[in-house]
């Protein structure tokens, strides 16, 4: 024991008796002691179980390397680990390591768990050195494995969601991109569609439900396919909104908002007639063929909240090499609060369209959208857009 | 998730009414906490509640839902809500969402509510 001057520590005699080995003997999470050798000195009965010896003093006994080859240990993404990886050989290096998250994989029994191993250095009292360093192990097979099995259903959710294929339209281009936020909020809200409506005519439809997780996913659902039953039904565009403004209101209390963008596109001479309805949702972006970018379509009501909903019709024209933008707001607010990209950063991107195919200006528009987030989304993204080819219909 | 300003909310009773001044953001992280204070008892007790806005730098579709419920809640208590504007990015956000008409705004917390 070292003691410096003014503050000398007094020493429990509970705990020189062994009592503070006998607690760590008992805690549930396994502890092993190494030391710069790699030679085990201590480890408790729980550290004795998930590696696979009988007793703490048969694990002690086993040669440094032999412990190891017994498992397969890989970092989350798969990699696999050797021992210069772990965080205990790390701290004798010099360095400061984080918490690890492992995959282990027992080799005779093919068992697979997943382990959180931390090391804290003990510094020899004499050099100053890191004399020993202390492993403990937590097992979260349980929460990874319930984690894993979400994401899974979470993913298979999200197809159900969009569209597999997006219809052929004569003359013009479509095309779509979709970013999920987080992994926490594996499921967005966010929706798109395109589907016919009538002679010579396509309904792009584009949306947003409030909220994360499974009930935003069955929200969506119900939003994408009323409005699909209702376009099949002959309604107009304003007649679709309110239809699923009326379905979302009849859903349980919780306030479920949804935001809807519908643009129809009816093929006329040379040009498309498209007529813009919104509800709640940010205006699309029509952009000529010289990089000109304006909003089109007027505010109206979101969907599910407030009676009764107001949303207006507005006519507008996509002339031979024009583009039509549809998004959701993670686009214009992605980044840190105070300095979002923001409707104008938008159609500033939407400048450099004239230079790129419809493909690459989504791609373009999600890429700044999510280095500005810095990869960190706080809401999905989802782009579609419709160009008309650069010469005129006949 | 990108951790802005976060939201703090100050609670006080002014003659006719109850004053709920925001700062700060309300977002995904800040709209739970303003939603519990709506559902406060001493909110419920009030026949006018102010959420002031002024102060609220940013404001996403998670703070807007909150907003929107207050507004709910309100109406079937019959008691009235009423807001200040806010910033450009606040008035810009109700203004998409096409619920401006719905709500009613008042020049600032202390107005009195047409």
């Amino acid at each position: 024991v070292i003691t410096r001057p003014g503050s000398e520590v007094a020493r429990d005699p509970l705990i020189e008796a062994g009592v503070l080995e006998a607690v760590l003997a008992n805690v549930a999470e396994a502890i092993t002691v190494v030391d710069s050798h790699g030679h085990m000195v201590f480890a408790n009965q729980a550290a004795a179980d998930l590696l696979g010896f009988a007793t703490p003093d048969e694990l002690t006994r086993a040669r440094p390397g032999t412990i190891m080859a017994r498992f397969i240990v890989e970092d989350e993404q798969g990699r696999e680990l050797d021992l210069e990886g772990m965080p205990a050989r790390r701290l004798f290096r010099g360095e400061r390591p984080e918490p690890l998250l492992v995959r282990n994989i027992v080799r005779a029994t093919g068992e697979e768990r997943w382990l959180i191993v931390r090391s804290s250095p003990i510094p020899d009292p004499e050099t100053g050195r890191i004399g020993y360093a202390v492993n403990v192990f937590e097992n979260i097979t349980e929460v990874k494995r319930a984690q894993l099995g979400e994401r899974f259903i979470a993913h298979t959710l999200q197809r159900a969601l969009l569209p597999e294929s997006l219809p052929e339209v004569p003359h013009a281009e479509i095309e779509a991109r979709y970013c999920a936020a987080g992994e926490l909020n594996e499921v967005g809200g966010d929706f798109y569609d395109v589907f016919e409506h009538g002679d010579d005519s396509w309904m792009l439809v584009i949306g947003d439900v409030c909220g994360k997780g499974s009930r935003a996913a069955g929200v969506t659902a119900l939003a994408r396919h009323t409005l699909r039953a209702a376009s099949m039904g002959g309604q107009s565009s304003t007649e679709m909104l309110e239809t699923l403004h009326r379905a979302l209101r009849r859903q349980p209390p919780g306030a479920d908002l949804c935001t809807a963008c519908l643009v129809l596109a009816k093929r006329a001479s040379g040009r498309m007639r498209l007529t813009v309805t919104l509800a709640g949702h940010p205006p699309p972006v029509l952009i000529d063929p010289r990089g000109e970018a304006r909003q089109v379509g007027r505010p109206g009501t979101l969907l599910g909240v407030l009676d009764p909903i107001d949303v207006a019709e507005c006519e507008d024209e996509l002339r031979a090499g024009e583009t039509l933008l549809l998004y959701t707001d993670g686009i214009p607010e992605a980044g840190h609060s105070d300095e979002v990209l923001g409707e104008r950063g938008l159609i500033e991107l939407c400048r450099k369209a004239p230079g790129l195919t419809l493909a690459q200006l989504l791609e373009h528009i999600e890429r700044v959208a999510l280095e500005h987030a810095e990869g960190s989304l706080r809401d999905d993204l989802a782009l579609l857009g419709l160009r008309m080819s650069p010469s005129p219909l006949r | 998730v990108i951790v802005g300003e976060q939201l703090t909310i100050e609670v006080r009773q002014e003659r006719d009414r109850i004053v709920l001044t925001l700062h700060g953001e309300l977002d995904l992280l800040g709209a739970p906490r303003l939603q519990s204070e709506i559902e406060s008892n001493t909110v419920d007790a009030a026949e006018i509640v102010v959420l002031d806005l002024d102060d609220v730098q940013f404001i996403d579709s998670a703070g807007l839902r909150v907003v929107l419920a207050a507004h709910v809640r309100t109406v079937e208590r019959g008691q009235k809500l009423a807001l200040t504007p806010g910033s450009p990015q606040v008035q810009r956000l109700f203004s998409i969402a096409g619920v401006s008409g719905h709500l009613h705004t008042i020049a600032s917390a202390n107005a009195a509510l047409v």
